[in-house]
């Protein structure tokens, strides 16, 4: 369980390994991006990608509501990769959504893939959602109001980074003075890099990049 | 011999003042014979008109006037349809005969690709991809089904790669419309007749195919080009710009010459500083893959119009393209191959009985004694190269749909079918069904939602496509060569600077340097797929890599070379700054003893970097680097990477490598190698090509090239999830056995611990030693991904961050 505390707008924040944050005061998960069913949205097409992708992502959700106990889990947005990828769902992914359901209530919040909520699965739906100084929606807003702070998902970030030489690209968080963009969570998920003028339009007062490794959450950027 | 040239051949060959040559003839015997034939001929021995003199004496007695397609000629190179093409005609033209020839390659027009379907040529020329999109076509079986020839032409190019596997298949499958058609395979260099000749056959095995072989060309006249007279030669490096002048004075002195180069970035490179430097305005050429085809175009034209004194080419250039009489050839850089370098001496000079001219520049001190190695090895007419290996799996998935595409199909038959090609002659019935599974609903262990597969079974157990939307889509992805896309380099305000390669780009990272047309640039970042750049400074810029192989030594070559290295009597061939350079060595450090291993370790640019001359060749260092980073790993000692050259393997870490006896003892080939191989970035990079090759990932998607990066799931994500949930899956199977392909098999490695076992020389050093110096400007690192090196990294750039935050 290797997290780092950061803070926003006064609140506690948890970065964790794997991608994801929790809110200690109130002991709710944030992850974003799911990206669920993604692997069998193009077999319509006659792609066949191979399907573990949703279970690869489930388990990672898995993991953290077992290692962190929230009592709330919020999902920030294009949890499912399109309207019908809950039908999809085949039966040991559905069992598994089940038991994350049976261990802590969910908040979907809706995003560009899954503007609606998604048919026959639990957990409540809404656009966004406020409490404490935080806001948490889907894609960034162009102005956060003074003494807020907002988490966001849509732009899944990586860095590219040379490190003495060495080159690497990692998923990464994005955080600036009043905002922090959380990294895709779903296996099929590809990613914008921080160079991107998107991000320096998000954080024109600067911002600062967090990888994980297996025991540290570092700072890179 | 019996077999005479009928009439009006006979009297066409006398007004050009020839008379038949052997060879020729006795291809016209197998044709009448009705037997498959490899013919092996030097270039310039009349190779092309003995593949298609039977074809034409056939067609000459008009048992074709009604139409009806008789002949299939296959070449490597699209270019070499359209010359042969020119070529052909002529006789054709002279003697009056019945024939139509027509060319179909990807460049052929609608409306032409129509009429050709509608009317078929009497000869068709054409590529394998080509090929392929005509059978994927349902009136496949009554268009070949007159077919009486296929000539493979360059055979040797194709036998053993992805394009010959999916040739050889629909070989096959032409067999089976037109059960009368022999195959004629043409090839100047042959290193392996047999499995050539089984290549060629209708079973998949050598016997039943008639081996015609041309007498050998004269001894070509070979010598060694160095870059100035006192005999200096740089270090290192590949590019061999230093040789730019010595190449323009040959040039000047022989009418029309080919220059070879090893990568297209150096062929960009030489061709500008040949220009820099040419006062006399020599009218030189640049050709290669990246080129625009106008452009190559033009260059070909004026080959052919003897207006260019020389062509800066890449293996563009290799094959038997005849534009005009090249003199002589200058290969720049390490020879590589032996067989390779005979096929492009031979480009000089057309005629049979005259010797071709040929110089080698060598790029570095190593290539010197490659060069001398190879010249050597030329002039004693050996041939090295692999025989053509096993067919791989994503090319036969590929041609299960090309079949499906087609009309229904029954899997037995098609087994059968395939079985009868050499490169699958030994497909067992599982992994072929495995590979039906895959073209039909993926053949994932995880059964996913099965309402969309893409094959579906009829009650009789035919194997149909599900819609035509599949089909259509299908045929925009046909062919098995996989390009590196280039991406557009753009300035802010959208000037654009040229081009550079995906995956030069993906290792970029923002303030990085690269040079390209001449301009130092800055990378910026990335804007949907173009590479943001602007005008800039910086030290240690660095140079585009382009795409296509690297190729490596021949094990044969590299060993000659080595021998050449332990035998200081030998060394008087060399020029003076190469044996100051060995002897420096020698007094620095230690020269490579026969017996011995030699290891050094130094530190270098911040790390621990260790060099092991173990003169394997490339691929068995490549295992190696995978061996000792992964023994690094598990000792904790934070390796970053690896680099192989032909000669050596280096490796650099975090911490100092320990033991250097230990590292190398008989353990290192314990433990499983095949999680940690898995895990490298080499089965990454192959498994995105079989997947793309295998219809996984789509290249081509109609309309919406544009958000193509948007649009597709990385291979990388592809290939991590299928490991997880399905270890067995075909493609994965697939990947590895490819992969196996290029690493030397462990036993190799095996054998030389236990030699080097109580023989390891280990020598630290202050800095890097003067024979290390090539392999670290070697390209293709292999970097350690998301181990304790990367960990470590990681933590240092956060404890610097900490340290500027603590006031």
């Amino acid at each position: 369980m290797t997290f780092r505390e950061i803070e926003l707008a006064g609140e506690r924040i948890w970065l964790l390994a794997g991608g994801a944050v929790f809110l200690p005061e109130t002991q709710t998960l944030v992850v974003a991006d799911l990206h669920l069913g993604k692997g069998t949205s193009a077999r319509i097409r006659g792609l066949l990608l191979p399907p573990g992708d949703t279970i690869s992502t489930l388990e990672k959700v898995q993991r953290l509501v077992e290692d962190y106990k929230p009592r709330l889990l919020i999902a920030l947005g294009d949890s499912f990769h399109d309207a019908k990828a809950g039908e999809r769902l085949l039966d040991i992914e559905k069992m598994m959504l089940r038991s994350i359901v049976s261990k802590t209530s969910i908040l979907w919040i809706t995003g560009n893939h899954d503007a609606l909520p998604v048919p026959d699965i639990a957990g409540e739906w809404l656009e966004d959602y406020r409490f404490g100084n935080l806001i948490l929606r889907h894609i960034p807003s162009e102005i956060v109001p003074t003494g807020k702070a907002e988490l966001a998902g849509h732009l899944h970030p990586k860095i590219r980074m040379r490190i003495r030489g060495h080159a690497m690209s990692r998923a990464c968080f994005v955080k600036g003075p009043d905002r922090l963009i959380l990294p895709a969570l779903g296996s099929y998920t590809g990613g914008l890099d921080v160079s991107d003028p998107t991000f320096s339009g998000l954080f024109a007062d600067g911002s600062a990049a967090y990888v994980w490794s297996a025991d540290r959450i570092s700072r890179v950027a | 011999m019996s077999i005479h040239l009928p009439e009006p051949f006979q009297s066409w060959f006398s007004q050009q003042g020839w008379t038949p040559r052997p060879h020729q003839l006795a291809m016209l015997q197998a044709a009448e014979d009705g037997v498959s034939a490899l013919l092996i001929a030097p270039t310039g021995g009349g190779k092309t008109l003995a593949g298609f003199l039977p074809s034409l004496i056939e067609l000459a007695k008009g048992s074709y006037a009604k139409g009806g397609l008789h002949t299939i000629y296959v070449s490597p190179l699209k270019a070499l349809s359209t010359n042969i093409a020119e070529s052909l005609s002529r006789p054709i033209m002279e003697m009056g005969l019945p024939v139509r020839i027509e060319v179909r390659s990807g460049d052929t027009s609608a409306v032409r690709r129509k009429r050709q379907q509608k009317n078929p040529p009497h000869i068709l020329l054409t590529t394998p991809e080509s090929l392929a999109l005509l059978l994927s076509y349902p009136d496949a079986a009554e268009y070949f089904s007159t077919l009486r020839a296929l000539i493979i032409d360059e055979v040797h190019a194709l036998a053993g790669t992805k394009r010959g596997d999916q040739l050889s298949l629909c070989a096959s499958r032409l067999r089976t419309f037109a059960p009368a058609m022999r195959c004629s395979g043409l090839s100047a260099t042959v290193a392996h007749p047999s499995a050539i000749a089984a290549w060629v056959s209708p079973t998949g095995h050598a016997s039943g195919v008639r081996i015609v072989t041309a007498e050998d060309g004269v001894r070509p006249d070979v010598h060694v080009l160095l870059p100035d007279q006192r005999g200096y030669l740089p270090w290192a490096g590949r590019t061999g710009l230093g040789s730019a002048t010595a190449i323009l004075t040959a040039i000047a002195a022989a009418r029309l010459t080919i220059v070879f180069v090893n990568s297209r970035a150096q062929a960009e490179l030489l061709f500008q500083a040949l220009w820099k430097d040419n006062t006399e305005n020599l009218p030189i050429g640049l050709h290669h893959g990246s080129l625009d085809t106008t452009r190559r175009a033009k260059v070909e034209e004026a080959m052919a119009q003897g207006t260019l004194r020389a062509v800066v080419a890449t293996s563009s250039l290799d094959l038997g393209l005849d534009w005009g009489a090249v003199d002589q050839i200058i290969q720049l850089g390490a020879p590589k191959q032996i067989s390779r370098l005979t096929q492009r001496i031979g480009r000089a000079n057309h005629r049979m009985d005259e010797p071709s001219r040929a110089l080698l520049a060598p790029a570095n001190r190593f290539e010197v004694l490659e060069c001398e190695a190879a010249r050597e090895a030329v002039l004693r007419h050996e041939l090295d190269g692999a025989p053509p290996r096993a067919g791989t799996f994503d090319v036969l998935a590929q041609h299960v749909l090309v079949t499906a595409c087609a009309g229904p199909f029954f899997p037995d038959a098609l087994y059968k079918e395939v079985r009868r090609t050499a490169p699958y002659s030994q497909l067992s019935r599982t992994d072929f069904d495995d590979i039906i599974r895959f073209v039909e609903d993926g053949g994932y262990a995880l059964q996913a939602y099965d309402r969309h597969q893409r094959l579906f079974r009829d009650s009789l157990g035919q194997l149909w496509v599900r819609n035509e939307q599949i089909i259509r889509q299908f045929r925009m992805n046909i062919g098995t060569i996989v390009d590196t896309p280039l991406l557009r380099v753009k300035s802010r305000r959208g000037k654009t600077f040229g081009e550079i390669d995906e995956y030069f780009a993906s290792t970029l990272v923002p303030g990085d340097t690269f040079l390209l047309g001449g301009e130092l640039l800055e990378f910026l970042g990335m804007q949907d797929t173009t590479v943001q750049a602007a005008r800039g400074r910086g030290k240690d810029p660095r140079v585009p890599v382009y795409g296509g192989n690297q190729l490596s030594i021949s094990p044969g070559l590299a060993r000659h070379v080595r021998e050449m290295l332990h035998e200081p009597s030998s060394w008087n061939v060399l020029p003076p700054s190469v044996q100051d350079w060995l002897t420096l060595q020698s007094e620095r450090s230690r020269l490579p003893e026969p017996d011995q291993l030699l290891v050094e370790t130094f530190p270098h640019r911040g790390w621990h970097y260790l060099v092991a001359y173990t003169f394997e060749g490339r691929n068995a260092h490549q295992t190696l680097g995978l061996l000792l980073t992964k023994k690094l790993e598990d000792t904790g000692k934070g390796p970053l990477g690896f680099v192989a050259n032909d000669y050596m393997v280096a490796c650099w870490c975090v911490h100092p490598p320990g033991s250097i006896t230990d590292l190398f003892s008989r353990t290192l080939l314990e433990g499983s190698l095949t999680e940690w191989l898995d895990e490298s970035s080499m089965l990454r990079r192959t498994f995105r090509d079989v997947a793309i090759i295998a219809g996984l990932v789509e290249r081509n998607y109609p309309g919406r090239e544009k958000n193509r990066r948007q649009m597709t799931i990385s291979s990388d994500l592809l290939y991590d999830v299928l490991r997880k949930y399905d270890p067995d899956h075909i493609l994965l199977r697939a990947t590895r056995l490819q992969a196996a392909e290029g690493l030397t098999d462990l036993a190799r490695l095996s054998e030389m611990l236990e030699r080097i076992q109580g023989h390891i020389e280990h020598v630290s050093l202050p800095h890097v030693s003067p024979l290390a110096v090539p392999v670290l400007l070697e390209q293709g690192r292999e970097k350690i991904r998301g181990g304790e090196g990367e960990d470590y990294l990681l933590a240092e750039a956060d404890r610097l961050y900490e340290l500027a935050a603590t006031p």
